[in-house]
């Protein structure tokens, strides 16, 4: 919503504020500010009087108009198409330097001096209104020849753009912002004054037939007019164009205005095109099956706060014309142009946020701008439906109040800006309750807590003292909060691992998704409006964002790319679940002294040894991958507990080359299933560890894992733990490799000697040539 | 003998050294040779001799054991010396790696309000009307819907706009009084520079007995959270309007770059908007079939705060996994 100082003026005499004190006040009333301009017309553009227009010799489309500019006659071209002799009109004169950074100096066009400019409204820094020069007239203040322009205040307005909440259509015209701002600036609200009816003019009656329906619920009030001429002015053009409802046609700029100015919302039709019955027109209003109140003659001509059929529409040059002015409650408007969807125009913002509902103070207040700016005979009276509104009656004992509040307001100040705001008050001392009337105009007014709102923001929030709350302990702790903090664990863990804590969107694109392999969320769940093809699905894997981000860092120019994030997934049936996903792109480590600046490219097994020092030790599992993401080579389950919470793999090359990104891995892991327990610790012993290594020839295709789970089985009660440390192949060995594997003994009794630890050994490596048939190396 | 003291003075490494205690003390050395001669000594002269011998033995020995130390620690030093290293050739730029700014001031504000007795509540993020907007006094028709744009499933359920339906699912679930934040992911249907389809916010709510909790209080601790968060600011109330609160009010705090002088930052109010409160509309407790209480609740988008803390140019770069960002949170 845009006010100007001017334009509020009308309403309310604010001559002895400053435009930074009214724009506080704003702020503290809730009607925030968001950006403050004036207008200043440039020194040197003064009012000038064309005398005579002519086309250019030298050039068609130029004119050599001699314009008196007051102390002097000066000849100026004039390139604008509606430029003519008579015309009052601005001039920028030589020496003066226009808003754009224009300096106006003499000039020969094709031959022809010209001494000045006639401006256009955009030349001057002000809205555009046309296509060619400014017209001036008196609208702007009494025009004298040669008087400056910056000594017209109305052309040299203060702007002020108000953010207006959802609830207060009061404040959609200059008129209800100034009933609302007077109150904390304690001024007045003008009231318009009503021309007293010639007792020989026609009767409404003449031209217009109403019949109404029953059940209507729309107020209406009924004017009609003959048009010689309508016209509106510039400084309403000028208005119109700086708060963006500008029209092609005068007449609806007239409405348009009025609406602006009063927040009354007004339609005109053309006499001609009703149905017509004894030189009347025949005008029904009805509730239709839309349930909405419909204004109709031969067809539907309108429904009331929503839309208007053109055809039916005047305009200026319509010969009669009838005026309408209605009001309808917002909260039914709302409810039934909601539920049908109807092709709507700028009336329904203003219906349904609530517009004036005092019809007669604007069709009023529209009938004087006929008056003081058209040639029209306006018929005397009014047909009119107005429909009983209930107002809201609220009962407030001041004491609910004060506890609202958390502090007292004194019940006079309470009573008076309750009035000022144009509640009406019955304060009963005895109950020290008030009975409040809310104006009809206040439609959001519904409760008591609707009442404090509005002595709170009159009273001003700052002016409220801040007071501790005492609260009674309680219980906490919560899984939420266990959630957090094991998230926050585990984020930090990952941190301290070299990890980057990436957050993407929860949105994925669903032809990716099929095509690497990954589940969707069914198609009668998904997103009914997505907001682009790539973000058309919920993710189903955190990975796919994930390697997004790793191809734009590539890009960049990042060389180690290690990222992480803990986020929600969807399943097929769109359950929530929470994973956590690790993706490590290209060099282990940065280029560095220790590495002779020759970082190697990441690869599982110091990949897995990071996963491993953020989630704890864990067991792989070789499987088939479950998706087309992963290398099938290089793919396990991780498993913790026997439970399997996650897989770990290198990207398939296909995938790497699709993101264009370097040597890659992920791991993906459901974060519910990772442990959150505390640490148990286990007696440990006072003797020395021995350690030993064996080197074992086995066949190529042979895992690990078997050698692994056997040796568990034979291990003698002294060793604590046994670790394949190396993996060794070559020509010489043929299809054997040789695996060395690290044992690690220690008793809780004593010093182990050698020859218990070498006793082992050769137990241990019995059993296994027993077992796979393989042999020391 | 005072040959010898003065070979040892003037020895320069332990090898030599070495070969003199070899020369004096080994079996073929000056101390077997004249103890060997003792033999041949009358036996009134072998007394003074010994005792002369072992006075030589302990004098060499002090001299040679002081001049060993000396050599042994100047070799450690060498050798200290010929491995030394230049310790400026390390870049100390940390390696490790980084929490997000927008999680790691989640963690920040979590924690202010979890030492001031609020528990955190959780949510689904794929919602229904009724939680999302017709408990909190959004009915279908509401203008105010305008302000959310929404993503909507083919099911009619919705991903959830802001952090709210999580109040009225706490107080569905629970008896009063209640105290929480609730963190989380939100969703609008807005994609530009200052907009992305997903952020987050906190959400705050506070219920007890009717008179217990009212506006002083939300200005208490909003005040006290707004100091945590950003050091010492003003603090600015203006009466606004969310369907679910009432009264409402937006706050504001000094600006934290040109300490409330106007800057590009502030688009020169000296002001910015850091979130948005009010007293719980009765509509809300109607809604959950609360009797006879009141509480405030109040809100803010985490990116936001995470931007002016750190002076974050760009929204999107958070959402992307942006290492020219996160390597600066090292």
């Amino acid at each position: 919503m845009i006010v100007t100082r001017e334009w509020l003026q009308e309403w309310i005499d604010i001559r002895d504020f400053t435009i930074d004190d009214i724009a506080k006040e704003f702020n503290s009333i809730g009607l925030e500010v968001d950006s403050i301009n004036k207008f200043n017309m440039p020194e040197n553009v003064v009012v000038g009087n064309v005398i005579s227009c002519e086309k250019h010799p030298n050039a068609d489309k130029l004119n050599i108009c001699q314009v008196d500019i007051g102390e002097k006659v000066e000849q100026i071209v004039c390139g604008a198409k509606n430029v003519a002799a008579g015309q009052m009109v601005a001039v920028a004169k030589v020496g003066s330097v226009l808003p754009n950074g224009l300096k106006i100096k003499e000039a020969v066009l094709r031959d022809v001096s010209s001494c000045g400019m006639i401006c256009s409204s955009t030349e001057l820094g002000l809205p555009k209104i046309n296509d060619g020069i400014m017209i001036l007239d008196d609208s702007i203040g009494e025009l004298e020849i040669g008087k400056e322009l910056k000594d017209y205040p109305l052309l040299n307005d203060e702007v002020i753009e108000l953010e207006l909440t959802a609830n207060r259509g009061d404040c959609l015209s200059i008129h209800g912002v100034a009933r609302d701002i007077c109150v904390p600036l304690d001024i007045e609200v003008q009231t318009l004054e009503t021309k007293e009816e010639d007792e020989a003019t026609l009767g409404v009656g003449r031209i217009l037939n109403m019949n109404c329906g029953e059940k209507i619920e729309s107020s209406f009030v009924f004017k009609a007019l003959d048009n010689t001429y309508i016209k509106s002015n510039l400084l309403i053009d000028l208005r119109l164009a700086l708060v963006g409802e500008f029209d092609e046609d005068d007449l609806q700029r007239l409405l348009t205005y009025a609406t602006y100015s009063t927040g009354v919302l007004f339609r005109a039709y053309d006499y001609d095109k009703f149905e017509q019955k004894d030189s009347k027109a025949i005008l029904s209003i009805k509730k239709d099956s839309n349930h909405l109140d419909a204004i109709s003659s031969k067809k539907r001509l309108s429904y009331v706060g929503v839309s208007q059929e053109d055809e039916e529409k005047a305009n200026k040059n319509s010969e009669k014309i009838i005026l309408e002015a209605n009001y309808s409650d917002p909260s039914k408007i709302s409810e039934n142009s909601f539920k049908l969807d109807i092709k709507s125009d700028r009336h329904l913002y203003r219906s349904t946020r609530g517009s004036e509902p005092d019809l007669d103070f604007g069709m009023n207040y529209l009938i004087n701008l006929f008056s003081k700016n058209c040639n029209v005979m306006i018929y005397a009276g009014t047909q009119q439906v107005i429909q009983d509104f209930k107002e809201e009656i609220i009962n407030l004992h001041t004491d609910e109040l004060t506890k609202m509040i958390g502090q007292e307001i004194p019940k006079n100040l309470v009573v008076d800006i309750l009035k000022k705001l144009g509640f009406r008050v019955v304060f009963s001392h005895e109950q020290e309750a008030m009975n409040i009337k809310v104006p009809l105009f206040r439609h959001d007014i519904l409760n008591k807590q609707d009442i404090c709102e509005e002595i709170v923001r009159i009273v001003g929030i700052d002016n409220i003292d801040s007071k501790q709350l005492t609260f009674l302990e309680e219980a906490k702790h919560n899984k939420s909060y266990e959630d957090f903090k094991k998230k926050q664990d585990y984020r930090c863990k990952s941190a301290s691992n070299g990890f980057f804590e990436s957050v993407n969107f929860i949105f994925d694109d669903r032809l990716r998704q099929d095509k690497y392999g990954l589940s969707s969320v069914e198609e009668e769940l998904d997103l009914a409006n997505p907001i682009t093809s790539e973000l058309n699905t919920l993710r189903t894997s955190l990975i796919l964002n994930m390697l997004d981000s790793v191809n734009k860092n590539t890009k960049y120019g990042k060389k180690t790319v290690p990222l992480f994030q803990i986020g929600r997934v969807y399943t097929t049936q769109r359950k929530e679940k929470t994973n956590m996903a690790f993706v490590f792109s290209g060099d282990k480590d940065y280029a560095q002294i220790s590495n002779h600046g020759k970082p190697e490219l990441i690869d599982f097994y110091y990949f897995a040894r990071k996963i491993s020092n953020i989630i704890g030790d864990f067991e792989l599992e070789v499987q088939e991958p479950q998706n087309k993401l992963s290398n099938p080579y290089e793919y396990a389950i991780i498993k913790q507990n026997g439970i399997n919470i996650g897989y770990i793999s290198r990207l398939h090359i296909d995938v790497e080359q699709d993101f264009d990104i370097n040597k890659t891995y992920i791991c993906e892991l459901d974060f519910e299933k990772l442990p959150n327990e505390r640490k148990i610790v286990k007696s440990f012993s006072n003797y020395q560890t021995i350690s030993r290594d064996l080197s074992l020839l086995i066949p190529n295709d042979m895992k690990y894992s078997v050698i692994k789970e056997y040796i568990k089985t034979v291990a003698p009660a002294d060793m604590i733990d046994f670790n394949a440390i190396d993996i060794y192949r070559s020509k010489d060995l043929g299809d054997k490799s040789s695996l060395t594997i690290k044992f690690n003994f220690q008793s809780n009794e004593k010093t182990l000697t050698d020859e218990d630890v070498t006793s082992a050994m050769e137990n241990i490596l019995k059993n296994l040539n027993e077992k796979f048939g393989i042999d020391i190396r | 003998m005072e040959d010898i003291e003065k070979q040892i003075k003037s020895c320069k490494d332990l090898k030599t050294l070495e070969s003199i205690r070899i020369s004096m003390l080994g079996k073929k050395g000056y101390f077997a040779e004249q103890f060997a001669k003792m033999k041949s000594l009358p036996n009134n002269e072998k007394k003074d001799f010994a005792q002369k011998l072992n006075e030589d033995k302990e004098k060499f020995l002090n001299l040679f054991n002081e001049t060993k130390m000396i050599l042994e620690s100047i070799a450690i030093a060498e050798e200290m010396k010929e491995n030394s290293v230049d310790v400026t050739l390390f870049n100390s730029k940390p390696t490790s790696g980084a929490l997000h700014p927008v999680m790691a001031t989640m963690d920040k504000i979590i924690e202010y309000f979890v030492s001031m007795n609020f528990s955190i509540e959780d949510g689904p993020l794929v919602e229904d009307d009724f939680h999302n907007f017709e408990a909190l006094n959004l009915p279908k028709y509401h203008p105010a819907r305008d302000m959310q744009d929404t993503f909507y499933f083919k099911d009619s359920m919705l991903l959830r706009t802001h952090t709210s339906p999580v109040q009225i699912r706490t107080m569905l679930n629970n008896k009063p009084p209640i105290r929480i934040i609730s963190p989380g992911a939100v969703f609008r249907r807005d994609y530009d520079l200052t907009h992305t389809p997903m952020f987050h916010q906190v959400e705050g709510l506070v219920v007890d007995k009717t008179g217990v909790v009212s506006f002083a209080n939300l200005k208490y601790i909003l005040e006290d959270f707004l100091k945590h968060m950003f050091g010492d600011v003003r603090v600015r109330f203006r009466p606004s309007f969310f369907p679910f609160t009432e009264p409402s009010a937006e706050v504001d705090i000094s600006c934290i770059f040109c300490k409330g002088s106007g800057c590009r930052v502030c688009s020169h109010t000296g002001w910015l908007e850091i979130l948005g409160s009010g007293i719980v509309d009765q509509n809300v407790f109607d809604a959950v079939g609360y009797k006879d209480v009141s509480g405030y609740a109040f809100g803010l988008g985490i990116e936001r705060v995470a931007m002016l803390l750190h002076k974050i140019p760009d929204l999107r770069s958070l959402f992307e996994g942006d290492l020219r960002l996160l390597e600066q949170f090292r």
